[in-house]
């Protein structure tokens, strides 16, 4: 059952926060933006699992006319599947279990962080808490968060205008060679999306890493003149 | 979009705190499950008007930070030009409930068990001063619901019906009682005949007076009652002779025979005890005299807390062409 539901255009999502977590430290929230919907269980205060999944064919009105949390099974199984799709789909992850892990830290950082920072989209609350597995894919305290948040919102400020969505990252070196030594393994793993059609946005929901690590690499990459932004 | 929460879950104070903390402007609606509803209107955080059924203001908003179920929806950029409440803010609110709470548990712990009933207390014989707003609750607390119901919607709030309840209770002009008070057959509610004196007539006219406290004190002409005096207005239930009373007539829709199939009427039973007491002797006969003069001897009952009414059975009131709140003379049987 909804306990509160509540538009982030209106209320700030910290504010909002505050009436849950008053009552209990064992909750689930359903977050609504443009484009996706989030599933966010909150266990003995710790996330340790972000479902996302695109609006489209799962829940295409407003919360606010009626009650979101039946979809939860379903997000968490699109999740789980893009997500595998993801991993499956890059060469870098089959070779390297480490960087498939350091990938999904990275992941699930941002994605919390990004519902975390909302400003825009609906939330709702419910204390009757999903109780089928929930996959246990991360471990983050939701009181770090705050301490983390500020730092995220200006990175992101930052990087959103000098690394914009909808630009195409094109090469701007013809060597390899030229690049050795200057990039790590997820540089190299960002490196391969650069095909000249994919869009910054592309490459981040298929890098596995989440938009802040994609958006910084490609800033450190376009600093370096490795690449250059179309748009 | 609005907000919207149950506050079986978070309390309206919460809620209010919130939308302090966020500085809006706007209306939070109340819905309890009950189907009661009410307003708060907030300007950049700060109530400023509040409506809870007939109440507005301080109390209404009181009145709904109570634990109970229901929800709330806020709607920011809703105004109202109406302003009930003088400049409180969350911290003042809190500070009040928490008041109200512990006046509230206190009074509770004086009056005991709030799922019972309040019942006139027969044991009241001699004079008791009531003030204007006892008199008034008096139709609340015969009102058949319990305790707890009249205090949650009683308008001046709940721990004005609690304070009455207590100083009625204090002056023994009522009881707690397992059962709803009998209600007349016209669903107003009735008592015991009583002696009472109102504190707020002029002293000239505070003289005692019998009365009913079945009466609505909500209608004007027994507020006049209360406020100028017997004097000014009919005295149905004065004596007007030895063992002779004036009662106000009330038919009893149902086919009630007595036993030995004579016609039967019923009278309080404080009446009944007063005639055996001056008497001498039980009653079981009386006579009853229409305002007309027409005139039938039937049998007597007694029935609790009926004050000054005498219940005739349809076929006696149409004998003596009686209709109802006629007065008549009722004179015992030797």
């Amino acid at each position: 059952m909804v306990v509160l539901k509540a538009s982030l255009n209106e209320i700030p999502l910290e504010l909002v926060l505050t009436l849950p977590r008053s009552r209990t430290d064992t909750f689930d929230i359903m977050y609504q933006d443009e484009n996706y919907i989030y599933f966010i269980p909150v266990r003995d205060n710790v996330i340790r699992f972000v479902g996302r999944s695109p609006r489209l064919g799962l829940f295409e009105e407003s919360f606010f006319n009626s009650d979101p949390f039946w979809t939860i099974p379903l997000i968490i199984e699109n999740h789980m599947q893009t997500y595998q799709q993801i991993i499956d789909n890059n060469a870098y992850y089959k070779q390297s279990p480490l960087l498939k892990k350091t990938a999904k830290k990275k992941f699930y950082e941002d994605l919390i962080l990004t519902f975390f920072i909302a400003e825009k989209g609906e939330v709702a609350f419910s204390f009757d808490i999903y109780k089928d597995n929930i996959p246990s894919e991360t471990e983050y305290p939701l009181d770090t968060i705050a301490l983390e948040l500020e730092d995220y919102k200006l990175q992101m400020e930052f990087l959103r205008e000098a690394i914009p969505l909808d630009a195409v990252p094109k090469l701007k070196v013809d060597d390899l060679e030229q690049l050795e030594g200057h990039l790590g393994p997820i540089d190299w793993l960002i490196f391969s999306l650069i095909n000249e059609q994919r869009t910054v946005q592309d490459i981040a929901l298929e890098s596995g890493i989440g938009f802040r690590e994609t958006l910084s690499i490609l800033n450190k990459l376009n600093e370096a003149e490795f690449i250059e932004l179309a748009r | 979009m609005p907000m919207e929460g149950r506050i079986d879950e978070f309390s309206i104070l919460e809620v209010l705190s919130l939308i302090k903390s966020a500085s809006k402007t706007g209306k939070v609606m109340v819905i309890f499950d009950e189907g009661k509803t009410g307003e708060i209107y907030v300007v950049e955080g700060k109530p400023v008007h509040a409506i809870y059924g007939t109440t507005q203001g301080e109390n209404a908003l009181l009145k709904m930070i109570k634990p109970s179920k229901g929800k709330f929806i806020f709607t920011v950029g809703a105004v109202t030009t109406q302003r009930s409440i003088e400049s409180i803010s969350i911290d003042e609110i809190a500070a009040k409930v928490e008041e109200k709470q512990q006046s509230i548990q206190s009074l509770q712990e004086k009056i005991g068990d709030l799922d019972k009933y309040l019942a006139f207390n027969k044991l009241l014989i001699t004079g008791v001063e009531l003030d204007k707003d006892e008199w008034n609750f008096l139709p609340e607390a015969f009102s058949g619901k319990k305790i707890r119901e009249i205090a949650e919607n009683y308008e001046e709030g709940d721990i004005r019906a609690y304070e009455l309840i207590n100083s009625l209770l204090e002056k023994k002009v009522i009881r707690l009682s397992t059962r709803p008070t009998i209600m007349s057959l016209d669903g107003r509610p009735i008592g015991n005949q009583q002696t009472v004196t109102s504190s707020t007539a002029p002293t000239s006219l505070k003289t005692t007076m019998t009365r009913m406290t079945h009466t609505s004190l909500k209608n004007e002409a027994m507020r006049a009652v209360v406020e100028k005096g017997p004097s000014s207005t009919p005295t149905p239930s004065e004596s007007t002779g030895t063992g002779t009373i004036n009662l106000k007539v009330k038919i009893r829709l149902k086919t009630y025979m007595s036993t030995t199939g004579s016609e039967v009427a019923w009278v309080d039973t404080s009446i009944l005890s007063k005639w055996e007491e001056e008497l001498g002797r039980p009653v079981r006969r009386v006579v009853v005299v229409s305002p007309s003069g027409k005139q039938t001897d039937v049998a007597i009952k007694g029935e609790e807390g009926i004050g000054n009414l005498i219940y005739l059975l349809p076929i006696t009131s149409f004998r003596l062409k009686l209709t109802d709140d006629d007065i008549v003379e009722v004179t015992p049987l030797d």
